[in-house]
C-alpha cells in the first residue's frame, strides 16, 4: 500500500492546484476591487490629485451608504492621493475632500464652519477650502 | 521592464558569491536552487536596507540611488568572490555521487504529478497576480501605500508619511517590502504595478524553490518535489502571496532561517558561516514584519542552546559575535527605523500591566485562541494537515539531525503568536483572531512543511527497501547516518 501513498499525495496536490488554476482563469475585472481602484486612479480622483500638494493634511468626507463601503472609499482615496494625508471624517481641516456617490448631494458644513469651493472634480467629488469661525 | 529586472536582479547576483562562501561544502545536491533562492532573499533584503540607508543619508550626501548602491553591492560581490578564490574552492562544490533509487514507473508518475502541480500552481498564481495589480486590501492600504509615500515624497520628505494621523496604515511596520517596491520605482521612473507583483512572485516562488531544494538535498529529490508541490497546492499560500502581503516574504525568511539552522546542525565545518547567514535572514525577517522580531528571538534562543550543548559558553559567545556582525547592517536600519522614524506599535502601545494580568488570567481567552488555531490547522490548504498527518503515519518517520531544533523553533513561534493574541489590546479577540490567524499560519507553513518532509520517510525508501547503500541524507557533508524508525 505504501507504494501508492506518495502518488496519492501528489495526485491530491495536483487536484488542489487544478482547482486553484480553474478559479484563477475565471477571475473577473472586479476581483479584489481592481476595477474600482483603476477607476479611482484613472478618472475619479485625477482632478483632486492635481490640485492637492504633497503632504497636505486633508479632511475626508463621504456619504454613508453602507457601513463597509464607507471606509473602503476612504482607503482607496488615500491610496490614490498619497502623499497627501487624508483624515477621515474630519470637516475642520484647512482643506476637505468630499467624495459622494450621489453627485447631486451637497455637503452641509457643521455650524461655525464655512466651505469655499476650490475645485469641482465631477462625479460627486469636490475639494473645499475650510474656514472656521473663532 | 529592463530597468525593473536589473534593479531586482543586480543585488541578487551580487549576493551569489556570499551565499556560495557560506554554504561552501555543506550542500552538494540542488546547490543551484538553494544558492539561487538564498541569494534572492539576501539580495532583495539588503537592497531594501541600502534604499533605507540612502533615504537616511540623502540630506548629507545628495547622490543618486544608483551611485550610492552600486559600490556597496560591488564591494560585497568582490569580497566574497575573492574569499572563494583565495580558499581555492569552486564557486559551487562539484556534485558527488547521489543515490536516487530508480524505482521505475511509480516514481515517474509521482514526478509527473509533482511537475504538473507546480506548473498549475505557478500558472494560477500568475493569473491571480495579473487580475489584481494593486494586490488585496492590506497591500493597497498598507504596503503599497507606504511605498507610494516613500516614492512620491522623495528623499527630502519621506519621513512625513510615518504619521500617527493615519494609524490604520500601521506606520510602525518595517520596510522590507515597501522599501523594495519604492526602490524599484526609483529605477523604473514610474509607479508600475509590475514591481510589487514581481517582488511577490519572487518571494512566493523562492519559498517553493528553497523548500524543494532543501528537502531534496537533505532527503531525496522526489521528497523535495513533493514538499514543493504540497506548498503550491495550498490556495491560502498562493492567495496571500498574490495579494502582495508581506506574510509570504516573511515566510520565506523564516524558512531560510530554519533551513540554515538544520544545515548548521549537520555541517562538520564552516559552521560559523551558516550561523552568520541564519542571523542575517533572522534580521531580514524582523525587517519584513513585526512578527519577524519574534523569529529573530526564537532563532537566537534555539541556536544558543545548540551551541551551549556543543561547545559551552565560549562557543555561545563566538556564535553571538558572528550573528551580531552578520546581521548588523539590517539591525542598524531596524533600530533606527523603530526608534527615530516609526511611532510605537499599536499592539505594544495598548498594553498595560493590569490589562495583561486580566487577560492572562482569563481562561476563556485560552480556549478561544486554541479553538481558532485548531480550526485553522484543520481547514488550512483544503485540509492538507489531516492528509499530511495520515500520510506521515502510514509512511513512517525517520530521525533526522537538526529536525529537533527546527520543530522547537516553529513551536516557539506558535507560542509567541499565542501570547500576542492572549495579550491583544483588541476589545474583540475573536475579530483579531479572524483577521490574523490565517496569515500567521501562512508565515509558518513552508517551515512546517520543511520539518515534516525532513522526518517522514521518502518514497524512495518505501518503494525500494534500504539495501545498506550510502544513505540519501549523507549528501549533506558531515551528516551522521539517519536512524530509521519507520
Amino acid at each position: 500500500m505504501k507504494k501508492w501513498l506518495a502518488l496519492s499525495l501528489a495526485i491530491m496536490a495536483l487536484a488542489s492546484s487544478s482547482a486553484y488554476l480553474v478559479q484563477a482563469v475565471q477571475l473577473g475585472p472586479d476581483y479584489r476591487s481592481n476595477d474600482e481602484i483603476s477607476y479611482y486612479e484613472g478618472l475619479r480622483l485625477t482632478a483632486a490629485c492635481q490640485t492637492l500638494r504633497p503632504w497636505e493634511r486633508v479632511g475626508f468626507l463621504e456619504d454613508q451608504y453602507l457601513a463597509g463601503e464607507r471606509l473602503w472609499k476612504y482607503y482607496v482615496s488615500q491610496y490614490v492621493l498619497a502623499p497627501a494625508v487624508l483624515i477621515n471624517d474630519d470637516p475642520t481641516r484647512p482643506m476637505v475632500l468630499v467624495n459622494f456617490r450621489d453627485p447631486n448631494k451637497r455637503i452641509q458644513p457643521p455650524t461655525g464652519i464655512h466651505y469655499e469651493l476650490l475645485k469641482e472634480c465631477g462625479g460627486g467629488v469636490w475639494l473645499y477650502r475650510v474656514r472656521v469661525d473663532r | 521592464m529592463t530597468a525593473l529586472v536589473l534593479a531586482l536582479l543586480g543585488p541578487v547576483v551580487s549576493a551569489v558569491p556570499a551565499i556560495c562562501w557560506c554554504l561552501r561544502g555543506c550542500v552538494v545536491r540542488f546547490q543551484w536552487l538553494i544558492v539561487a533562492t538564498l541569494a534572492m532573499g539576501t539580495g532583495l533584503g539588503l537592497a531594501s536596507c541600502t534604499f533605507f540607508l540612502w533615504l537616511m543619508a540623502f540630506d548629507r550626501l545628495r547622490v543618486s540611488l544608483l551611485a550610492f548602491e552600486l559600490p556597496i553591492f560591488a564591494v560585497i560581490a568582490a569580497i566574497f568572490t575573492f574569499a572563494l578564490w583565495r580558499g581555492r574552492d569552486p564557486l559551487l562544490p562539484p556534485p558527488t555521487r547521489t543515490d536516487e533509487r530508480n524505482t521505475g514507473g511509480g516514481q515517474r508518475m509521482v514526478i509527473g504529478a509533482v511537475a504538473i502541480t507546480l506548473l498549475f500552481g505557478a500558472s494560477g498564481f500568475v493569473l491571480t497576480l495579473r487580475a489584481s495589480p494593486h494586490g488585496d486590501f492590506d497591500a493597497f492600504a498598507i504596503w503599497n501605500l507606504r511605498a507610494r509615500f516613500l516614492h512620491r515624497a522623495g528623499p527630502d520628505r519621506w519621513r512625513d508619511g510615518f504619521t500617527g494621523e493615519i494609524p490604520w496604515t500601521h506606520p510602525d511596520y518595517p520596510l522590507l517590502v515597501p522599501g523594495l517596491v519604492a526602490r524599484s520605482w526609483y529605477y523604473t521612473g514610474d509607479e508600475t504595478t509590475l514591481a510589487p507583483r514581481l517582488i511577490a512572485l519572487l518571494f512566493t516562488f523562492g519559498s517553493a524553490g528553497l523548500l524543494g531544494g532543501a528537502v531534496g538535498a537533505m532527503r531525496s529529490p522526489i521528497q523535495g518535489g513533493l514538499a514543493a508541490a504540497v506548498l503550491f497546492a495550498s490556495p491560502q499560500f498562493l492567495n496571500i502571496g498574490s495579494a502582495q502581503y508581506a506574510d509570504v516574504p516573511l515566510a520565506c525568511s523564516i524558512l531560510s532561517v530554519i533551513v540554515l539552522l538544520v544545515l548548521e546542525q549537520r555541517a562538520d565545518r564552516d559552521r560559523w558561516r551558516l550561523i552568520g547567514l541564519a542571523a542575517l535572514f533572522a534580521s531580514l525577517a524582523a525587517w519584513t514584519k513585526n512578527e519577524g522580531i519574534l523569529c529573530m528571538a526564537t532563532w537566537l534562543m534555539v541556536q544558543t542552546v545548540a551551541l551551549m550543548r556543543r561547545g559551552g559558553r565560549r562557543a555561545v559567545w563566538k556564535g553571538l559575535g558572528v550573528a551580531l556582525m552578520a546581521s548588523a547592517p539590517v539591525l542598524v536600519c531596524l533600530v533606527y527605523f523603530k526608534t527615530q522614524v516609526a511611532p510605537s506599535n499599536d499592539l505594544v502601545a495598548g498594553l498595560s500591566l493590569r490589562g495583561i494580568v486580566e487577560q492572562v488570567s482569563d481562561g476563556g481567552r485560552y480556549l478561544l485562541i486554541m479553538k481558532k488555531y485548531a480550526q485553522e490547522l484543520i481547514t488550512t490548504g483544503r485540509g492538507v494537515t489531516i492528509v499530511l498527518a495520515c500520510y506521515g503515519l502510514l509512511m513512517g518517520w525517520r530521525a533526522s539531525p537538526g529536525v529537533g531544533q527546527s520543530i522547537t523553533m516553529i513551536a516557539a513561534l506558535v507560542a509567541g503568536y499565542f501570547l500576542a493574541h492572549l495579550t491583544s489590546y483588541w476589545s474583540d479577540l475573536s475579530a483579531h483572531l479572524n483577521y490574523s490567524v490565517d496569515r500567521l499560519f501562512v508565515q509558518l507553513y513552508p517551515a512546517g512543511l520543511f520539518a515534516f518532509f525532513l522526518v517522514v520517510r521518502t518514497p524512495d525508501e518505501v518503494l525500494v527497501p534500504s539495501d545498506g547503500r550510502k544513505d540519501n541524507a549523507s549528501t549533506i557533508a558531515g551528516l551522521p547516518k539517519a536512524r530509521d524508525t519507520g
